[in-house]
């Protein structure tokens, strides 16, 4: 083997340099192949996590349209639907009013007790296919509207829909 | 000698393949990327976080979202309501074509959930006519869209 590489360091010495160069060159670490299949499993794992920001569905009934004209009457005991009026009072997170048109739902605070509070109502006054009409005034943050129909469904009420925007009180 | 120095180089100039695919590669990426993107055409809405939230996932498939557009935006999107990429007016009128749009979607294909995104800070009133419209447009019911975080996790 030594006998082999002698001759071409004896007789070339250029030759032997260009050889050599290379192969010292090689030793440092070549960090391309190493930046590509890097940049690969950052893509692969950019594409496999999911950056769109959860987004959950709250299933309910639309609107109807007559609502908005139709005054329910208060005299119509039987089917006169439980009304829960919603006012914001802030920009904060559940920083909002809530009043029950039915004076035998006792006080709603907003928060984590909402639900049960309504829950109550529904076993002590009501059957689960009464009504409910969710009627947010002028001016009230949606996400404080979604916060109250979120409570009645989770007390277990099923029909619930969401009144036509009332003047505030 | 200067012939040997010219047959070194020339030897060594075949195309490198391997930087060539990983560029391909990384290209098909950034495509396949961009097309998903573009078919979500959901507007950026900050949605509402609930507590205890009952809802439900949502299908990738047969939607037809309804986005209320926040008032600082409507003349960006060219309006208040869009639906994929047609804007809509706040006006009756405005309503009144985004519901018709509906209608006819929903005629095709009476599959489609009609999907309602609105932000957090939206006013009632303003998210009202959106589900006046899936209501003149013949829908069921509709997905009221919320943020899958719960009360304070979106705001921290």
């Amino acid at each position: 083997m030594s006998e082999r590489q002698a001759p071409p360091i004896e007789h070339d010495d250029s030759r032997r340099r260009r050889v050599h160069e290379p192969a010292s060159a090689s030793m440092s670490l070549n960090m391309t192949p190493m930046i590509d299949v890097v940049f690969l499993l950052l893509v692969y794992f950019v594409l496999g996590s999911n950056f769109g920001q959860q987004e959950r569905g709250l299933r309910a009934d639309v609107p109807e349209i007559r609502s908005s004209q139709q005054a329910i009457d208060p005299f119509e005991l039987p089917d006169r639907p439980l009304v829960l009026q919603v006012g914001s009072r802030s920009d904060r997170e559940l920083d909002f009013t809530l009043g029950a048109d039915d004076p035998l739902v006792g006080s709603l605070a907003p928060g984590p007790g909402l639900s049960a509070a309504l829950s109550q109502a529904l076993e002590s006054l009501y059957q689960p296919d009464h009504e409910v009409v969710i009627s947010p005034v002028s001016g009230t943050r949606w996400e404080h509207t979604l916060e109250v129909y979120n409570a009645a469904l989770g007390a277990g009420f099923v029909r619930i829909r969401f009144g036509a925007p009332g003047a505030a009180r | 000698m200067r012939r040997a120095s010219r047959t070194g180089p020339r030897g060594r100039s075949f195309v490198n393949l391997t930087p060539m695919i990983d560029v391909v590669f990384q290209l098909i990426i950034f495509f396949m990327l961009v097309a998903q993107f573009s078919s979500q055409q959901a507007i950026d809405l900050v949605l509402p976080s609930l507590t205890e939230s009952g809802a439900d996932l949502l299908d990738s498939e047969g939607r037809a979202v309804i986005n209320v557009v926040p008032a600082p935006s409507t003349a960006l999107e060219g309006g208040s309501y869009r639906l994929g990429t047609l804007a809509f007016d706040g006006s009756p009128d405005g309503v009144r074509r985004l519901s018709s749009t509906l209608g006819d979607l929903l005629r095709r294909d009476p599959q489609v959930r009609v999907l309602v995104r609105a932000d957090r800070t939206e006013a009632y009133e303003r998210v009202h006519p959106a589900l006046q419209a899936a209501t003149l447009a013949g829908a069921q019911d509709v997905d009221l869209v919320v943020s899958s975080l719960s009360v304070g996790e979106a705001t921290r």
